[in-house]
């Protein structure tokens, strides 16, 4: 009996030693299979909405045109382009701002200052199809407490940004933050733009017909539609004047023919008498213009070959009159050779 | 070394493996993160999962062929998964011996007999199996009426095997034997006719409610996990929370703490894995048994005798889980594992009449018919039934799915939720998405529950299938439901105020939520009249609103009666007054006395049933905070085209 | 321990005996693993069913014919216009098995002309059966309760009066079908079996008003083969009118305008909406047929497109004057 129980209990400890080697076998087994990930673990990195910016070393090549960057300047981001489609992910509620001026393309990127780990800067560039199109944003949006800038015709900066139109490109670069480091090498990236990037000079030759006398600085304007609440106006550009502490304003539009520029002409006078404007007398050296007294100020309408002018929101009938004969005769003489050119 | 302690090592070592897999279960690479853990290896092992699969689908999925493994090993050694392995059974142990710790070795003994009751587990295993194997067996009923071919060899093999048969008896009646022939063939004629394919008689699957290995794995994952979640101790990114989980816990509960009352109450009356396995062990090879039969019959075996199978008198092969007590137990080394019969003998058939065989296959088949009845599958189908990305089209679904939980443990956000009576009483604890839970919707570009899902009742898809991406562009992103604006509840459409929170965090590009910009006129309590104005300021007769009400940039203004019906945006306000942008100056300033009205632009969302997914980020986003004024319902899904919403062009 | 040496060769063989029992369910059980065995899971749903086509019913030796018959009484100008385009025997051969796809889609009285009208089902019925027809079959699938439409409609009284067996559709009826170049019926459950061992179709249509496609006529008449969750079709229900002409070929199409439901359509629901344009067009071009038929509701092929886009895919012509019509009246 004693030896069948020793007998007895050699066979459970050779039986036990054989289950926990199938344990450890077993052990073995599964850190092996664990190595081969599931599938579904395999995408997590793109379960994140957005690649972790903390990454130092982030191999992002800069967009072509802005290279070379200036030093210390790194790429921080690649480069995302949108298109009309899909260009309300990017900029969200202001995306109707650019499409209904007829926007084609954005590309932008971010940028990296190495020096400032907090400083970083995003460059927009908006296709905006014609050099027409991309000043209408442009002007649209003009900052107030803005600085102008030399380096191209219609370039001006903020404290933190750079806004600026470079043939039919609208180029924005907004830095993270309002820096002494920020002006130069935003400066020196838009300059990088322009040298990389042929564009037929911004042909806005509208802005040189504009008198330049007690013009208000960066005051011009292009309106797109709607020009004055009248839906027949559309391309028009715009410019302040001051005079004698009042500000009027000077438009002008360069139509199809000038029967349409003198059809319009008409139309717009309808328009201002049908809301309550009266007809004034004046006597003009201006074929055709039509002055018109509406809530007590002055306006002054009139064409010229295909141009379409006038003055607005004049506060004396002599303030619009002598505009508008300026005016006149920048058309008389520089209408012809400034449409030439384009 | 006791054979015993090595049992408890086993069962150890398998319940810290399943412990560790239900922990890894969430999605990442560390160690402690899913990876390439097997964390369904125990599912798979559990054959019962395969067999009901099979009857079910035809097919044994990937991993499932593991449970091959199982029945193999139990035909040579008996159920040593019971004993051995299953982690449910472990715990039953465990809280079992607790429970009898101090009791008399009498009433231990007593505890341990043989109950007739025992016999309701196989009920429950032919009840299951029978649910599944409907549509089969409907299949084979109607094979007169759809491959003739077959039927006709069939019928001709039986026929030649009745008449070897009767040929080799002596007493045989070749009339009798033509006429049972005859009968049977007619009777299965008229049953092919009887029986149509429809969706009631349509594959099933329920062996998820009561099979052990997805009842712990969905206790574990739905109650316990998120329990300890609300500790220190945080076995997820964040505390996991679970919808309807009240009756998963009563029931893992219960069966615990029905060991008080007899050890293993749950692995002897109801666990239908034990009842297979016990069916099984019928064929074992090696079994718990007698040497000889100089017993006193002391009964010192039956002392913790886990399975009940009363290894004194006649063993019942079927009960014995291997628990290996009563090896050692035996004061007189009378009992042993040998390949000989107990020389007391053996039951090897499991304790269930021919009646009780018929009373739960019968009640079996009719389950799901009856349920279906509802017409869930059909035309009464529940749209807030929405399933996660990859599930199969409903019928096939509920024809894999085992409620196991696994799909809902991994699910990043925490969006996938035991169904309660969404899809019926059928698909009880089946996945469901709900948006309110969670951290936001289904991730869009997530793969994790198909890839995971141990029986493909979520497919696996890829990356590329599930964006439309590749391969996949022609049938486009997968869809699992369609997000609707409830515009009585939606702020912008019904309460003048501007929101938008759905269409900016819509993932899919381009965005399926799209907006349109109205301006509403509101009412600010008391006529504004123009006192003075100039080009970009008003000031009011008398007082108005309260300082800056309306400079929050989404409020604008309209003088009347005037030419220019632009609204101006007010930038700044105070009671007296108000400012606009500069952007668009009034051309002429308001007169005084003209009416001034404050309007809010409002951006209203519409979704773009073409490109929603239905991945509910909206619905989870929304400030609405009680019923979300954007919900997503199942409209439109990729699996059930009959649900499109939408003709595809 | 004593043992029976008996015993324990008895205990041997039962061992053996048990080892060949094992041994089979173990070779059994992993058979059945690596035959039913499946790695990649379930694909996706994917159009696993053969691909069905209508027969084309069309009748060579009739070619493209139309005759147009004015006059009060249906029954009457239904046979004349038959007699002119050579007698019903010219589509009718004896042992046909004819279909007549009738629209009944509505429970509402025959008197609304919502839908076909029951004396021209009976006469249509006794016409085929005259010509030797070994049977006729009734059927449409309605938008309202299917045996609620065909007994109040009068439509199957009509049809059994006259020997003709009513086929109300049910689940098993349908199959899915893929339209060769359809855009929209591809694997879309149409009512397929009862075409089966058919030789003849004729679609019956009343010419009614109809909201979203302009006109209801013998081409929207095919609607009813649909099944399915089908109201998605009125998406686009230009194409899909389209593609129901292309998927039926018939032997012959007769659009009744005797009452014509001008306005409020497809539904009509009162009298006032219906006018008597007294005219029967029976023909073997559906998209002339219904060509003629925009003209007598008012309408012009730019406001009814599934005409011009039928034409265009060869169906039929819709310049019926090509075709000769015969023009009687009584």
């Amino acid at each position: 009996m004693l030896r069948e129980n020793k007998n007895n209990s050699r066979r459970q400890t050779f039986v036990s030693m054989v289950i926990l080697s199938i344990l450890m076998v077993i052990v073995a087994g599964i850190f092996m299979a664990q190595s081969h990930f599931n599938p579904g673990v395999l995408q997590k990195d793109e379960l994140l909405p957005e690649p972790n910016q903390d990454l130092t070393s982030a191999p992002w090549s800069p967009h072509a045109s802005f290279v070379p960057l200036p030093e210390g300047i790194q790429p921080f981001t690649s480069t995302e382009i949108f298109d009309a489609r899909n260009l309300s992910d990017k900029i969200n509620g202001k995306a109707e701002l650019y499409l209904s001026a007829g926007f084609t393309r954005l590309t932008c990127q971010r940028f990296k200052d190495e020096r400032a780990t907090d400083l970083w800067m995003e460059a927009f560039v908006y296709d905006m199809g014609n050099s027409q199109n991309a000043f209408s944003v442009f002007s649209a949006q003009r900052r107030k407490d803005s600085e102008a800038l030399g380096l191209a015709q219609h370039a001006y900066r903020t404290p933190n940004a750079l806004f600026m139109l470079h043939g039919r490109y609208y180029v924005e670069i907004i830095a993270s933050k309002v820096s002494g480091q920020v002006p130069e090498p935003v400066k020196m990236m838009a300059e990088t733009f322009m040298r990389n990037t042929p564009a037929e000079a911004a042909a806005v030759n509208e802005a040189e017909l504009f008198p330049a006398k007690e013009l208000v600085k960066n005051s011009m304007v292009l309106i797109s539609s709607d020009a004055f609440g009248y839906d027949g106006f559309d391309k028009i550009y715009t410019a302040e004047y001051a005079v004698d502490g009042h500000s009027l304003m000077a438009y002008l539009s360069h139509r199809r023919t000038p029967v349409e520029a003198k059809e319009l002409t008409s139309a717009y006078t309808v328009f201002l008498l049908a809301y309550g404007g009266k007809n004034i007398a004046a006597q003009l050296p201006i074929k055709d213009a039509r002055c018109i007294e509406i809530l007590d100020t002055y306006e002054i309408v009139f064409s010229h070959g295909s141009y379409l002018a006038g003055i607005r929101e004049a506060a004396t009938i002599d303030q619009a009159q002598t505009l508008a004969i300026r005016l006149y005769h920048r058309l008389k003489e520089g209408g012809h050779e400034a449409r030439s050119e384009q | 070394m006791h054979i015993v302690t090595t049992r408890r090592i086993c069962q150890g070592f398998f319940f810290i493996l399943f412990l560790g897999f239900c922990v890894v279960t969430t999605l990442g690479e560390q160690w402690w993160q899913l990876r390439g853990w097997p964390v369904n290896w125990i599912i798979q092992l559990d054959p019962l999962v395969g067999l009901a699969t099979l009857l079910s689908t035809r097919t044994i999925y990937d991993g499932l062929l593991w449970g091959l493994v199982t029945i193999v090993f139990t035909i040579i050694l008996g159920r040593f998964f019971c004993g051995w392995i299953c982690p449910f059974g472990s715990m039953h142990q465990f809280v079992g011996f607790l429970a009898k710790r101090k009791r008399s070795v009498l009433e231990k003994i007593k505890l341990n007999q043989y109950h007739s009751g025992q016999a309701i587990k196989y009920w429950i295993l032919i009840f299951l199996l029978t649910v599944s194997a409907l549509e089969l067996a409907i299949d084979c009923l109607r094979l007169p009426a759809t491959n003739r071919l077959l039927f006709t060899i069939l019928m001709l093999a039986i026929l030649t095997g009745m008449i070897l048969s009767a040929m080799r008896q002596t007493r045989a009646n070749p009339k009798k034997i033509g006429f049972v022939f005859l009968i049977f063939m007619a009777v299965w004629l008229l049953l092919s006719t009887l029986f149509k394919g429809y969706q009631t008689s349509a594959a099933a699957l329920q062996i998820g409610l009561l099979d052990p290995i997805p009842l712990v794995y969905r206790s574990l994952n739905l109650v316990i996990l998120p329990l300890v979640d609300r500790t220190s101790v945080l076995t997820a990114t964040i505390p996991r929370a679970y919808d309807g989980t009240g009756l998963i816990a009563a029931i893992f509960l219960s069966a615990l703490l029905l060991n008080l009352a007899v050890p293993r109450f749950y692995c002897r009356f109801i666990c239908p894995t034990g009842a297979m396995f016990g069916i099984l062990s019928s064929l074992a090879l090696w079994r718990v048994g007698k040497t000889s039969n100089e017993c006193i019959d002391c009964r010192l075996c039956e002392k913790n005798c886990e399975g009940a199978c009363s290894p004194t008198s006649q063993i019942r092969i079927n009960e014995c889980v291997l628990c290996m007590n009563c090896l050692n137990d035996c004061r007189h080394n009378l009992m042993t594992y040998q390949s000989a019969p107990s020389a007391a003998g053996e039951m090897h058939a499991p304790d269930l009449s021919r009646r009780q065989f018929l009373a739960s296959a019968v009640s079996g088949a009719a389950a799901i018919p009856m349920l279906r009845v509802s017409g869930r599958l059909g035309q009464n189908w529940d749209p807030g039934l929405v399933r996660p990305p990859g599930a199969l089209s409903e019928k096939a679904f509920l024809s894999r799915c085992i409620k196991c939980g696994q799909c809902m443990r991994i699910c990043p956000t925490n969006v996938i939720h035991p169904a309660g009576m969404q899809g019926g009483l059928e698909g009880l604890w089946t996945p469901v998405l709900n948006f309110r839970i969670g951290t936001s919707g289904c991730q869009f570009n997530c793969i994790a529950c198909g890839n995971l899902c141990p029986t493909a009742a979520i497919r696996p898809i890829s990356l590329d299938e599930r964006l439309g991406r590749n391969r996949y562009i022609e049938q486009g992103p997968i869809k699992i439901g369609t997000a609707f604006v409830d515009r009585g509840r939606c702020l912008p459409w019904a309460m003048d105020r501007p929101c938008i929170v759905c269409q900016e965090n819509c993932p899919v590009s381009p965005k399926a939520i799209r907006t349109r910009a109205v301006f509403a006129t509101i009412d600010t309590g008391a006529q504004l009249v123009v006192a003075k104005a100039d080009a970009l300021y008003i000031e009011f007769q008398g007082t108005g609103p309260g300082v800056h009400q309306f400079a929050t940039g989404d409020y604008y203004t309209v003088v009347l009666p005037s030419t220019d019906h632009r609204p101006r945006r007010i930038v700044g306000n105070w009671e007296r007054g108000l400012r606009i942008a500069d952007g668009l100056p009034f051309e002429s300033p308001p007169r005084p006395g003209s009416r001034v009205e404050i309007q809010i632009r409002l951006q209203q969302p519409y979704v773009d049933p073409q490109h929603c997914i239905g991945c509910g980020v909206c619905e989870h986003e929304c400030p609405v905070p009680g019923k979300r004024a954007i919900r997503v319902t199942a409209d439109n899904e990729s699996r059930t085209p009959e649900h499109a919403l939408l003709l595809k062009r | 321990m004593k043992l029976d040496p008996n015993s324990n060769g008895l205990n041997r063989r039962q061992f053996l005996d048990r080892l060949a029992q094992a041994g089979i369910a173990i070779t059994a059980a992993c058979a059945a693993g690596f035959w039913f065995h499946d790695s990649q899971g379930p694909a996706l749903s994917k159009n696993d069913h053969p691909n069905l086509i209508l027969p084309d019913f069309s009748i060579d030796a009739a070619g493209h014919k139309m005759s147009i018959v004015r006059g009060e009484d249906r029954v009457a100008t239904l046979r004349m216009a038959l007699k002119s385009l050579g007698g019903i025997e010219t589509f009718i051969k004896k042992g046909d098995r004819v279909l007549l796809k009738v629209n009944a889609a509505f429970a509402s009285p025959a008197m609304l002309s919502a839908t076909t009208h029951p004396a021209i089902i009976t006469a249509m019925t006794q016409l085929c059966f005259s010509a030797g027809a070994a049977s006729v079959v009734v059927t449409d699938n309605p938008i309202n309760d299917p045996a609620s439409c065909f007994n109040l409609t009068g439509i199957a009284d009509a049809a059994r009066s006259a020997g003709a067996r009513v086929l109300l559709p049910h689940d098993d009826l349908f199959r899915p079908m893929t339209v060769k170049d359809a855009k929209l019926i591809r694997n879309w459950p149409v009512l397929y079996k009862p075409f089966a061992d058919i030789t003849k179709v004729i679609g019956m249509a009343p010419l009614k008003d109809h909201h979203r496609s302009g006109a209801s006529m013998t081409m929207k008449n095919w609607y009813g083969l649909l099944g399915g969750r089908r109201n998605i079709f009125h998406q686009d229900i230009h194409n899909i009118i389209m593609e129901l002409a292309m998927m039926v070929k018939p032997s012959l199409v007769i659009l009744d305008a005797t009452t014509s439901m001008m306005t409020n359509g497809p539904t009509g629901g009162s009298l006032s909406d219906l006018k008597n344009t007294n005219t029967m067009i029976v023909g073997t071009d559906q998209v002339a047929v219904d060509a003629f038929g925009a003209s007598l509701l008012g309408k012009s092929l730019d406001e009814l497109p599934f005409i011009g886009k039928a034409q265009a895919a060869g169906i039929g012509t819709a310049d019926y004057h090509t075709l000769n019509p015969v023009t009687a009246s009584i």
